[in-house]
């Protein structure tokens, strides 16, 4: 039995390592290229291991130390803020709507999920934020629009609280007086780290990626993301190599990033996450819930 | 008379009693007001030739023209299959692969292997589309690619043979997504009641029956839930992963082409915004329907985990 | 007693000479002027900029511009984005394949022809006809087009040390036929570099030897810009041509295997040795300066305008702009204003730019091209009007002006030109169009697929979304102009 057990574990390790290389490999590429000679990468190809070193990318985001690190700090602020009003509205709207008592349930999930399936587009929402609400080149710009709350993340939380929480901690917690937000903070909200921690790294993601909303509302330099810095550098690129002859001489005056400076970026735009996802996953304890009846 | 006056007593009643619970989704309501339901006139563009000058209520209706441009190519058969055809199977082996990964990542043992294999497995959802396009481009190319250059000892042209691309595209696509969804998955695992893990230990089950009889329907709800989801968006597509990734070669055009990049090709040159109101109608009432067939056959069969 | 108290100080202010005090300020009308951006600008530089030209405006004119830099690769949307509500006033846009004709008809775009009638002769005379004809749309004018060199000639930009160590004459290469002598050569010396790399991606050239965008078509082509018998590209003899060189040179391994998916720049891998040729589009300014360690060939083709080459970056106002009249006053200013253009496009003087001792505009001590806070020194081809500017120290020519006219007038102007095709009927065709175009023509261009091999297929896909029947009716309407012409 155990002699069988150990057996499985290997297996599955093995699975899980090579799995964790899949994952990894194609990121070590990227780094080794922003490592690389730009022409090395023409002449030679890509190699997990520079032939020709070089720090050229890193000497040019040196260079541009300070868009980038202030980039930083408005992505970290923006990720701050959004994800924990996003959290917010998404447990106040779940919770409610995991409970299989309430009158209109139904109604109010149609209403939600279908924001999920349409949306008015582009220019009516970029008509009413800019037009009603003023928002254009401020920093409610990159945090409200469309990413403060998703139907997706209430769903899933909501499920979680109907499979997750007995029905009897709930009426336990109201028989002896407790209101519906002290139910909902004191009870169950502690049962919930797990799914709370899913959802701090998905919204936080979310924001932590976002350039669209910096795309539309967005011209002020001092209000841009790392991500937004990356994303105008790509599409500037796709816009000259489209119609770079419309500007003769002056398109080539440019400096388009190479390749390696490409990949450098996308690099320092991953490693934060990379740093700070460990510490969330201490959160994903097992056997919460068992306590909490049993509490 | 008497009883009615009663109901809605009671009715009334009731609603008070929920008074707390009710006013806790106001400000959700509130966002989904503004953010959602406010410009939803805008799919009224759909149906409209947009003239800038006279704004949204103003400008003349149309009918349906604007949505005959998703039909004027004879690969309109050809880019519906793509956009489904590729979806369906995402839904697929995303969903068994990342349940797998989850269960794995639940049994296996050792904090720390566990700690290094979930950080891991995310690298790839945190890289954009773009960026993935040149990490396939690093393998894939003719001449530089990784691939061509260590591992075969002969030269594919990769960007240029159709028949590798739909297996490309699937594994991409896996690769991108899967670690992102197995964390779904494991937050649901691990939320799983323990004493029924406990009373299946002790009523003897193997690592084998305690997942199938007790994770496995312990998943299933939000399996239900993610797949109603997914199915709502089978006509939408990943842009860049379809039109960034195989770099737009024209040659892979047949097995590369969904609606998004038709519609990004077509109306690129044109500022079209009936045109591109009108595609994300059709993408999204297509899906509607398809959720709404598929939500009502789930609540016929298990009530509780139908969306709605 | 207010009012009578605001007479007197409006008085006051102006006997002082001092209009452009803060209470005068408020009281003028702010004008946007978006303009796309190809280096970079700090926050500060704009601002300092703004301040110096809103003085001059305020004086001169009565009004004030907000100045606003996009991104070139964010500037479409954003500008349409913009033009749904009142924020933007004056704009550049972008008019390759006839855009301006969309920006017309969806309403985007005033109709600026009777403020242009109004307007000083300065302005006016500044166009010369085919300049005033492609800011048109059906007689009516919509912005104006930025004074700039138009046409270009191609040549092919080459590795410096091979042509020197191989001795090959760049002047010797004048055609296609010639480049290809010179690239079997280097290919037999140097088997396992690239000796043909596209341009910039996929894009084999930008200089294409057959007419396109006629009429300011996305689809309508002819054999060459001198010819008026409307083709298919697939169909257009200057295409084929160019198609099968490409092809026999990719079969003969000369081009890169990965043309059709590349995302480098052609001049990159010349430069670093990587690569031993790329075409390149080439106009006033010599690319061998640009681009060190290359040499540059003899004219491939002659110095020749396509249809969209004129006037394919514009300025014009937005129909939803609050006040039209102030924005046009802003756009004349733009281009006929000698004290503001150098402010506008250089920056404010002795902060951003300097005049060296050669009466040149120069950056100021210790500012490299790529730490400029304002960028429109580094790049200014976005700009409406580069005549008015100071010459720059890095200019190769005497006279921005004098360059300017005697290179557009070397230029081969199309006979078609000033002809265009309302296409805003077509709409459903022109997508289904864009999206076949999309599948080929990188794919022919580059040699990787023979064009014989689909032209077949390519021709059943023209018959079957209706091309042949739009380009009979094309055809008509030209020879039409043409006739009358």
């Amino acid at each position: 039995m155990v002699q069988h057990d150990r057996v499985q574990q290997t297996v599955m390790h093995v699975f899980m390592i090579i799995l964790t290389l899949c994952c990894v490999l194609p990121f070590i590429l990227m780094v080794s290229a922003s490592f690389t000679e730009e022409a090395a990468l023409a002449r030679d190809g890509y190699r997990f291991i520079p032939e020709h070193f070089s720090l050229e990318t890193y000497s040019y985001l040196i260079k541009s130390a300070k868009t980038i690190l202030k980039g930083y700090g408005m992505t970290i602020l923006v990720t701050a803020v959004g994800t924990l009003s996003n959290l917010t509205l998404t447990i106040l709207f779940a919770y409610p709507l995991s409970r299989r008592d309430l009158p209109y349930r139904g109604v109010l999930s149609f209403i939600l999920f279908f924001t999920m399936l349409f949306n008015g587009g582009l220019v009516p929402t970029y008509m009413m934020y800019s037009n009603i609400f003023h928002i254009k080149n401020t920093i409610w710009a990159l945090i409200v629009p469309s990413l403060m709350m998703n139907a997706f993340y209430v769903i899933m939380m909501r499920s979680f609280f109907t499979s997750s929480i007995p029905d009897a901690l709930i009426e336990a917690a109201k028989l002896d007086g407790a209101s519906e937000l002290g139910v909902l903070t004191k009870i169950i909200l502690p049962l919930s780290k797990p799914m709370i921690v899913t959802l701090v790294l998905m919204v936080g993601l979310n924001y932590w990626n976002d350039w669209m909303n910096g795309l539309y509302y967005v011209k002020d330099q001092n209000l841009y993301t790392v991500q937004m810095i990356l994303n105008n550098m790509i599409n500037n690129i796709e816009f000259l190599s489209r119609n770079a002859a419309m500007f003769g001489a002056d398109a080539a005056k440019v400096n388009l990033p190479t390749i390696g400076i490409r990949m450098g970026i996308a690099v320092i735009a991953v490693l934060p996450v990379m740093i700070i996802y460990p510490f969330l996953q201490k959160y994903f304890v097992k056997g919460i819930v068992i306590g909490g009846v049993k509490g | 008379m008497q009883t009615s006056v009663k109901v809605h007593k009671k009715k009334f009643g009731t609603l008070r009693r929920y008074k707390g619970l009710y006013l806790m989704m106001v400000p959700g309501l509130i966002y989904l007001l503004i953010n959602n339901y406010l410009p939803i006139g805008g799919l009224a563009l759909a149906f409209k030739k947009y003239d800038y000058t006279k704004g949204i209520w103003d400008s003349p209706w149309n009918g349906f023209d604007n949505f005959k441009f998703l039909f004027s190519t004879r690969d309109a058969g050809l880019i519906i299959r793509n956009t489904l055809g590729y979806n369906f199977i995402f839904i697929l082996t995303g969903t068994v692969f990342a349940i797998a990964v989850a269960i794995i990542l639940n049994e296996v043992r050792g904090k720390l292997s566990k700690k290094v294999y979930q950080t891991f497995i995310l690298i790839p959802y945190l890289i954009s589309m773009v960026v993935v396009s040149y990490i396939v481009f690093a393998f894939l190319s003719a001449d530089s690619g990784f691939i061509n250059n260590s591992i075969l000892d002969h030269k594919i042209n990769w960007y240029m043979q159709a028949k590798f691309w739909p297996f490309i595209l699937v594994l991409v696509n896996l690769w991108k997504s899967f670690g992102y969804n197995s964390i779904i998955y494991y937050a649901t695992v691990i939320g799983i009641d323990s004493s029924l893990y406990e009373a299946a230990v002790v009523d003897g089950a193997s690592r084998w029956q305690r997942i199938w009889h007790v994770t496995l329907p312990g998943l299933r709800p939000t399996i239900i839930t993610m797949t109603l989801l997914a199915v709502g968006r089978v006509f939408y597509s990943d842009f860049g992963l379809f039109y960034q990734v195989p770099m737009n070669s024209g040659l892979l055009y047949d097995v590369t082409t969904t609606i998004d990049v038709y519609v990004y090709n077509g109306l690129i040159l044109l500022n079209d915004i009936g045109r591109s109101a009108a595609a994300g109608f059709f993408q999204s009432i297509c899906g509607f329907l398809l959720v709404l067939t598929a939500n009502f056959v789930v609540s016929k069969i298990d009530k509780d985990n139908a969306l709605f | 007693m207010k009012k009578r108290f605001l007479t007197t100080a409006l008085c006051a202010a102006m006997l002082t000479g001092a209009l452009a005090t803060p209470v005068a300020a408020e009281k003028m009308v702010t004008v946007s002027l978006y303009i796309p951006s190809l280096a970079t600008y700090s926050e500060e530089a704009i601002a300092q900029t703004e301040a110096v030209m809103n003085e001059h405006l305020a004086e001169k004119y009565g009004i004030q511009v907000d100045l606003q830099y996009i991104e070139i690769g964010n500037f479409e949307q954003s500008i349409n984005l913009a033009m749904t509500t009142d924020e933007l006033d004056v704009t550049c846009y972008f008019n390759e394949f006839g855009k301006l004709a969309n920006y017309a008809n969806n309403g985007q775009l005033l109709d600026i022809t009777d403020y242009f009638n109004n307007a000083s002769e300065e302005f006016k005379t500044m166009f010369t006809e085919a300049e005033l004809s492609a800011s048109k749309v059906n007689d009516r004018m919509y912005g104006v087009v930025r004074k700039y060199q138009y046409g270009g000639k191609e040549v092919a930009v080459m590795n410096k040390d091979i042509v020197e160590e191989m001795g090959i004459d760049p002047a010797s290469i004048t055609d296609m036929e010639s480049l290809g002598e010179v690239l079997y050569k280097v290919h037999e010396a140097y088997p396992d570099m690239w000796t043909l790399v596209p341009q910039s991606s996929a894009d084999m050239t930008w200089c294409q030897s057959w007419g396109k965008a006629v009429g300011g078509a996305s689809f309508l082509y002819t054999d060459s810009p001198r010819d008026t018998e409307l083709k298919s590209v697939f169909e257009s003899k200057g295409f084929q041509d160019f198609c099968s060189y490409t092809n026999k040179w990719y079969n003969d391994g000369l081009i890169m295997s990965d043309a059709i998916s590349n995302t480098m720049e052609g001049s990159d891998l010349v430069g670093a040795g990587t690569a031993f040729a790329c075409l390149h589009n080439a106009d006033i300014d010599p690319l061998d300066k640009l681009y060190p360690n290359t040499v540059v060939s003899g004219d491939i083709i002659a110095p020749m305008a396509q249809a969209t080459d004129i006037g394919n970056l514009q300025y014009g106002i937005s129909s939803n702009s609050a006040h039209p009249d102030e924005a046009f006053k802003l756009l004349e200013a733009i281009y006929t204003d000698e004290e503001l253009i150098p402010t506008l496009m250089y920056g404010v003087e002795g902060e951003h730019w300097v005049y060296n001792e050669d009466g040149r505009a120069a950056l100021p001590e210790g500012v490299t091209t790529e730490n400029a806070p304002y960028g429109g020194f580094v790049a200014s081809a976005t700009y409406p009007n580069y005549t008015l500017a100071p010459l720059k120290d890095s200019a190769v020519v005497d006279d921005y002006k004098a360059a300017l006219d005697s290179w557009n007038e070397s230029v081969e102007v199309p006979p078609y030109f000033g002809w265009s095709f309302d296409t805003t009927k077509y709409t459903d065709f022109v997508t289904a169009y864009a999206n076949m175009e999309e599948k080929y023509f990188d794919a022919v261009t580059t040699g990787s697929i023979p064009l014989e091999d689909v032209l077949p297929n390519i021709q059943s896909e023209l018959e079957s979304i209706g091309f042949y029947e739009i380009m009979e009716e094309a055809q008509t309407q030209l020879d039409a102009f043409l006739a009358e012409k």
